[in-house]
């Protein structure tokens, strides 16, 4: 993932993020640290095609996508990103299995039974399949997070975005996530990038961007302090 | 199962407490008009159906719509009477087939069945309404009666069981006495109010009615007991003390006589089976014309259709609330969904973060909607439909 000039601003608010230039390599695990409201969340739902830059360009492997219409972009966040989010933010309605099988229900393909059996292979590398069936709305924080991680993880994405996935649990949780995260991604061959205020975990991670530096002035980051 | 169907099902049983009473509420602003709109157009063909099915109705001068009625259905307050100078009139003029009807007394009450209609007629109305007997035989002798099937239903009555009618008056000593009918069958079910009704011969009809009557002989008695109070060499005057018979039997069916004319006996209406459409508009020409003063000739058709304008007019009125109703409904429901999809807004806004176009959410929230409007129509319909059935009879009943 590589991110070139970036800009982009809130036309209301005015906030604007500046990103010169920042590369992921494949397989890299980064976090992202910095103050509330210096444009992390921004800067995921940039590379997530969510948010369309002003300015400049976000390279996903062979995929610009400035330049892809959004029916693309939708296509590219169902079939090759991972999204975690903070509020887990699942579909209360629907029971654990089906919301790891969300993506493929709203567009991402048919549920096949290869599918299926794959959601329930990573219900069983998170130790939830035997809650496979149970309403989400029963589950424990940790479980919820487990369920969001699994469906951001059902089509083998290359890039796992993470939004400080354990910003709502405990410390022990908060470890137990992060491991499984990283495990994952690491079993799956995917790159992670996920913002976090937790510097306790930093550690895990291959190295750190801190967005405190382009709240002062835009620099490259490419590489920066781990 | 398609994505956004299965979502919606999923949603919709989650939500299930709202879903129901969206339904419920879509259901019961729908079954009304629907009820109705059944409802009236099955009366609607049943009426005109008897109606065209009848070519002339002949009776005494008054409310044409209750002589049509009351040739019709038997059930709706007597007209006045004509007589049965009518019905020959109409059989000697040969442009049609006289039916006399006679309808103006009612069965007793039996097995906490209400009563029936006792319609006096010939057997030319059996054919000319095409009524089979569905068990036993037709009408026999005078005192024979052959009741629907609904009345058999009801009275729980068969063939060989015996029924009273009731006299007008009750406290009228002088008055009519309940007659003893003897059913000797039950008609085959016809679907029209021939079912509710019992038939008896015309005959049987005025006996009821206290225009014939049988009594003991007093031509050879000779004791002096008050029941004789004149003697001459052509007639007997005899006291209240003779009592009529209540019952007619082969055994006392000699003793049935009527006095005066027959041509003079009531009839509460009479039909003319016309042999063709000239004869008809002959006949009918006779009766604006030269009999008009004697009797009054119906269009059955005619008549029910102007009876269909006012109902036309209270069923657009019903229609007309009933459209508000709904339009208020669906106002409401609006604003119940809109609410609800910003209260599902998150959920939603997850969705569009994944991946998901505008169009399956749109599709999403179009298909709960839709399931919504389907099974509140769908219990509207089937709500309707046993009320239609449930009701059908006791409308009619109701209304004649």
């Amino acid at each position: 993932m590589q991110i070139t000039q970036l800009k982009f601003e809130y036309p209301r608010t005015g906030f604007s993020l500046q990103i010169p230039d920042l590369t992921v390599a494949d397989g890299e695990r980064v976090a992202v640290v910095g103050p509330s409201g210096s444009g992390k969340t921004t800067l995921l739902h940039l590379i997530s095609g969510i948010l369309v830059p002003q300015q400049g360009s976000i390279r996903i492997g062979e995929d610009r996508l400035e330049c892809l219409p959004e029916s693309q972009r939708r296509q590219l966040r169902l079939r090759k990103l991972g999204l975690i989010f903070q509020n887990f933010e699942l579909i209360e309605y629907l029971s654990v299995l089906d919301n790891v099988l969300l993506t493929c229900r709203i567009g991402a393909g048919r549920v096949t039974a290869q599918v299926s059996q794959r959601s329930v292979q990573l219900l069983n590398e998170v130790g939830l399949a035997h809650l496979a069936h149970r309403s989400v709305t029963r589950l424990s924080q940790g479980e919820r997070q487990r369920v969001a991680i699994c469906r951001a993880l059902l089509h083998s994405p290359g890039l796992l975005l993470a939004d400080e996935p354990t910003g709502n649990l405990d410390p022990t949780t908060s470890h137990r996530i992060l491991q499984l995260l990283l495990d994952s991604t690491r079993q799956h061959q995917s790159t992670l990038l996920m913002v976090t205020h937790d510097h306790s975990l930093l550690h895990h991670f291959d190295r750190t961007i801190d967005f405190a530096q382009f709240l002062s002035a835009p620099a490259t980051v490419n590489g920066g302090a781990s | 199962m398609n994505g956004p169907l299965y979502l919606a099902l999923r949603s919709l049983w989650w939500f299930r407490g709202r879903a129901f009473t969206i339904v419920l509420c879509l259901a019961l602003t729908l079954w009304l008009p629907i009820t109705i709109r059944l409802l009236l157009n099955g009366f609607r063909a049943e009426i005109t159906a008897r109606a065209e099915s009848t070519p002339l109705v002949i009776g005494a001068r008054g409310s044409r719509i209750d002589l049509a009625l009351n040739a019709l259905y038997f059930d709706t307050a007597p007209p006045e009477t004509t007589t049965m100078a009518e019905a020959d009139y109409v059989q000697e003029s040969g442009f049609a087939t006289a039916i006399p009807v006679h309808v103006r007394y009612r069965t007793q009450n039996v097995n906490n069945a209400r009563s029936a209609a006792i319609v006096g007629t010939t057997l030319e109305y059996f054919e000319f309404r095409r009524l089979g007997i569905g068990q036993g035989q037709g009408l026999a002798m005078l005192g024979d009666c052959v009741i629907g099937c609904r009345v058999a239903e009801q009275m729980q009555l068969k063939p060989g069981d015996h029924l009273l009618s009731a006299p007008k008056n009750a406290f009228n000593l002088a008055g009519d006495y309940p007659l003893k009918m003897n059913i000797t069958g039950i008609l085959a079910p016809s679907h029209s109010p021939d079912d509710h009704v019992v038939f008896v011969d015309v005959k049987t009809a005025w006996i009821i009615d206290g225009i014939g009557h049988g009594h003991q002989s007093l031509q050879h008695e000779t004791s002096d007991d008050g029941r004789i109070l004149n003697r001459t060499d052509d007639n007997i005057t005899a006291s209240a003390a003779v009592l009529p018979y209540t019952e007619i039997t082969r055994e006392n069916l000699h003793s049935f006589h009527f006095h005066g004319d027959e041509k003079d006996f009531p009839v509460s209406a009479v039909i003319a089976v016309p042999n063709s459409r000239r004869d008809q508009t002959l006949l009918l020409g006779r009766y604006t014309s030269v009999r008009n003063d004697r009797a009054l000739c119906v269009k059955p058709a005619d008549v029910i259709q102007d009876l269909l304008q006012i109902v036309f007019r209270v069923e657009q009125i019903v229609w007309l609330a009933s459209l508000l109703a709904t339009v208020v409904t669906a106002l409401l429901l609006t604003l119940v969904l809109v609410l609800s999809v910003r209260l599902r807004a998150a959920e939603l806004q997850t969705m569009f973060k994944l991946g998901c176009s505008r169009w399956t959410v749109a599709t999403l929230i179009g298909t709960e909607i839709g399931l919504l409007i389907i099974a509140g129509l769908t219990v509207a319909g089937i709500a309707a439909w046993i009320s239609q059935s449930l009701l059908a009879d006791r409308l009619q009943a109701w209304l004649f």
